[in-house]
């Protein structure tokens, strides 16, 4: 093996063999929120929802909006992953991995969110007992334990090789460490054969996950646009959600880049040019889910059916149009401004700086978002002449904390326990790269005998 | 030659753990195989031997707009915690065990609506609808939410899970949860009663509930409990497919109360076909008794503002009476002012009395004048 291989292997395995102090502080600091918010589902599960602020008119708060949230952040692997992968795109390498370990936290953290949400969590059971068709609730159980188990896999599979790597490391230290990642490499050997399975592996599951992860986000949008409230049933909910999904998950893969970027110091990996390329992809993303936010308001406001236009004018104008306009102007119009500059202007690291803020607001402004999707349709009277208000208990802010939290922690995690960036797939990006200068110095020797062509860069060729 | 049979472990491995899984469902299924039928929940949850369910049956609402006055002239009903007039709802609350729910729960609800911004309030009682193509039961996940034979939607809550989709699924507001522990109110409940879908108390925390439309009752013969607490008698309830409803006090039939009095049901347009209608506002039937009027000017100036107030002896105001105010003056007898009295039996208008030296206000119910009185106007 070359230096540059095993440079790059060491420098990947980098964290997980060395932990510092300020990574205890990080994981103590998490613990905090995660700790009260666990106190607080105690609490919900010892006296009810009755700790909430709920009521018998907005019964979904931001529980539902979290699930939605954090579902639709876990699309990032398969967009980054399963798109790229199917396309071809050679500059994925190294964010595969992180965007796969994002999806598979992302639907943990979301489905817990249910579990949470439930009057009777122990009763989940019950629906796949029941299995009753009708239900869009069955539907969601159904595509999002799919989605759930259709990412682990495709998280897991691409790793067997790095587990190797990481089996053979740990193989002088045994312990515990050892045997997961013995049990993860699966009697790895690099053979031709396994690696020709594993490889078919990879692309049929990304061709399998793609249409499973449509499905899953088209489903969780008809949970509220098969019910019969007004804001809610649209028949562009399925691929609006879906395009939020993308929207938001790519605008945290960014995030989640930057910082791990930041901290391993892994520019050499991660370039400018990955942020630029995704920043493309959020860009045109944010275009879309404009797009689609624009026509389904606009539609309803033409009309302006009396039902529909309480709500739009509270939206807009009135008790929710704080919500409304900072999700608009910070979630939506300033992060494309800067991303459109990034674009034309920068190409060093102020464009990584830019567009790390510009995601973080797309972020925060999908949670937004969400909110403003459940709560004023719910706020919204049916029959009463009065809107309900909701304010989120402390059980509530402290629970979705404690998600977010749990979030950041499990991916903190899996960095220190599993290689973040795809070793195998780099050594061997860096073999072609090798490979092919070889094969471009060879063919100019033979051409040009007497001129000296330049030297390639591994000083190992 | 390994890596095949390798593979065959595998595809071996998969059907294996498939065929299991499999058996769990079935085996955790194996005594709610029949969890979807209808009839096995109505009758496995209950031990009312005298709650039958008969296919025959079609029980529904019918409720008169112009007779409910929302309880306004009565003191909020002894021992609610709420305060809440309306009787039909403290009645629910009272018989169903559920008087200290926080927060309140509303089987039934009354509620003021205006409909467009000419017509006169009125109070619109709101039980559940007892859709027959009910979409709280679509949506339930487990089959919690069920319908009888008789088209009755129940809740059994030893299957409900608490998701609230049902909540989300239903345009009448009609469902509601248990937040917090309901123990105060199941304290309250005799301790030999079983739970049943027909008869939902004890409460569940952690459930949805709704108007169970006293099952337990009518198959009695018996009316529910909002029907005779009211005392208007504007709520009737009975077998649609009889077309008989009864408020307690009279039987009418229903097509021909529709007929007359333009009868609809509420948001006929969600296509959920429910088993409650409704009588809009309608002027009452001559009642034949004499009536009150009173009639106050006040206001300084030419323009003085004019209140009428219409009672029938009984003290009930009359509702939507059709009022003229007509001027005496040196020109002559001229009609001023037209309007009708609202729920409360009032009018008021504001009016240019210059030149004018008394009033006369009549008023009209249903085509017999029921009043008149003549005002003298003092300058």
């Amino acid at each position: 093996m070359s230096n540059k291989l095993q440079q790059i292997e060491d420098t990947i395995v980098h964290p997980i063999t060395s932990t510092t102090r300020n990574f205890y502080f990080l994981v103590l600091g998490l613990l905090i929120p995660i700790g009260i918010g666990l106190y607080g589902w105690i609490v919900q599960l010892r006296d009810g929802l009755g700790v909430t602020g709920l009521s018998h008119r907005i019964f979904w708060g931001i529980y539902i909006s979290n699930f939605i949230f954090f579902i639709g952040i876990s699309y990032s692997g398969t967009l980054i992953s399963a798109v790229l992968r199917l396309t071809n795109s050679g500059w994925r390498t190294p964010l595969t991995r992180m965007a796969e370990a994002i999806t598979v936290i992302g639907i943990a953290v979301g489905f817990s969110m249910i579990l949470i949400d439930m009057g009777r969590p122990d009763r989940v059971f019950l629906v796949p007992v029941a299995s009753r068709l009708q239900s869009p609730l069955f539907w969601d159980m159904l595509s999002v334990s799919t989605y759930l188990m259709g990412s682990l896999i495709y998280f897991l599979l691409p790793m067997i090789p790095d587990m190797a790597i990481m089996r053979d490391r740990y193989a002088n230290v045994g312990g515990l460490r050892y045997r997961i990642y013995r049990f993860l490499s699966m009697g790895w050997k690099g053979t031709e054969t396994q690696k020709h399975y594993m490889e078919r592996g990879i692309s049929i599951m990304s061709l399998i996950l793609i249409p499973i992860a449509v499905m899953c986000h088209t489903v969780i949008a008809f949970i509220f646009a098969m019910t019969w409230r007004v804001g809610w049933h649209s028949t562009i909910f399925g691929p609006y959600f879906v395009v939020a999904a993308i929207f938001s998950g790519t605008a945290a893969i960014i995030v989640a880049m930057a910082v791990i970027r930041w901290v391993y110091g892994f520019q050499e990996y991660i370039t400018v040019k990955h942020f630029k390329n995704l920043g493309m992809i959020l860009f045109v993303l944010l275009a879309l889910y404009f797009y689609f936010t624009v026509t389904e308001y606009f539609t309803t406001a033409y009309r302006a059916a009396v039902p529909d236009m309480e709500l739009m004018t509270a939206l807009l104008f009135e008790s929710y149009a704080v919500y409304f306009w900072t999700f608009m102007i910070f979630g939506m119009i300033i992060p494309g401004l800067m991303i459109m500059w990034v674009g034309f202007r920068y190409d060093d690291e102020r464009a990584v700086n830019m567009l790390f803020v510009a995601s973080l607001l797309v972020v925060i402004g999908m949670w937004i978002k969400r909110y403003i999707i459940i709560v004023p349709a719910l706020a919204r009277p049916f029959v009463e002449q009065e809107w309900t208000l909701y304010n989120p208990s402390w059980v509530e802010v402290w629970i979705t904390l404690a998600g977010f939290a749990g979030f950041i922690l499990i991916f903190a995690l899996i960095v220190k326990f599993f290689p973040i960036l795809s070793i195998w797939e780099l050594q061997e990006e860096e073999e072609h790269r090798i490979e092919a200068e070889k094969n471009l110095y060879n063919k100019y020797k033979e051409k040009y005998n007497t001129i000296e062509p330049a030297k390639p860069l591994d000083p190992d060729t | 030659m390994k890596d095949d049979k390798k593979r065959t472990f595998i595809k071996l491995t998969l059907a294996g753990a498939g065929a299991a899984a499999l058996g769990t469902v079935a085996y955790m299924n194996r005594d709610k195989l029949n969890l979807l039928d209808r009839q096995y929940l109505a009758q496995a949850q209950t031990n009312y031997s005298d709650v039958p369910d008969d296919p025959n049956r079609h029980w529904g609402f019918m409720i008169d707009l112009s007779k409910c006055d929302g309880c306004e002239n009565l003191e909020p009903f002894e021992g609610d915690p709420t305060g809440e007039k309306p009787r039909c709802t403290a009645a629910c609350r009272l018989s169903h065990h559920y008087m200290y729910a926080d927060p309140p729960q509303y089987w039934i609800n009354v509620y003021e609506l205006k409909e467009n911004p000419i017509g006169s309030p009125f109070f619109f009682p709101k039980p559940c609808q007892n859709c027959q193509d009910a979409p709280c039961q679509r949506v339930c996940p487990t089959g919690a939410t069920f319908s009888r034979q008789d088209g009755t939607v129940l809740i059994n809550h030893d299957i409900c899970i608490g998701c609230r989709i049902c909540m989300a699924a239903c345009p009448y507001e009609t469902r509601f949860f248990w937040y917090n522990d309901p123990a105060e109110d199941n304290a309250t409940v005799p301790e030999d009663m079983v739970y049943s879908p027909e008869f939902p108390v004890p409460h569940t925390h952690g459930t949805v509930i709704k108007c169970d439309l006293c099952i337990h009752k009518v198959y009695k013969g018996q009316l529910p409990h909002c029907v005779t607490a009211c005392p208007q008698g504007a709520i009737y309830f009975g077998d649609i497919n009889e077309d008989a409803m009864a408020n307690g006090r009279e039987i009418v039939p229903l097509k021909q109360s529709l007929d007359q009095f333009g009868g609809y049901r509420y948001k006929e347009e969600e296509g959920t076909e429910t088993s409650c209608f409704y009588l809009p506002p309608h002027l009452e039937a001559a009642s034949g008794d004499s009536s009150t009027l009173q009639v106050r000017i006040s206001g300084r100036g030419d323009t003085k503002t004019v209140k009428i107030e219409a009672f029938h002896d009984s003290g009930d105001p009359i509702k939507y009476g059709v009022v003229r105010i007509f001027r005496e003056s040196a020109f002559g007898k001229a009609c001023i002012a037209e309007g009708a009295t609202d729920i409360h039996g009032e009018f008021v208008t504001d009016l240019n009395l210059l030149n004018t030296d008394s009033i006369e206000v009549i008023l009209q119910e249903s085509q017999t004048s029921v009043g008149k009185k003549v005002v003298q106007y003092v300058k």
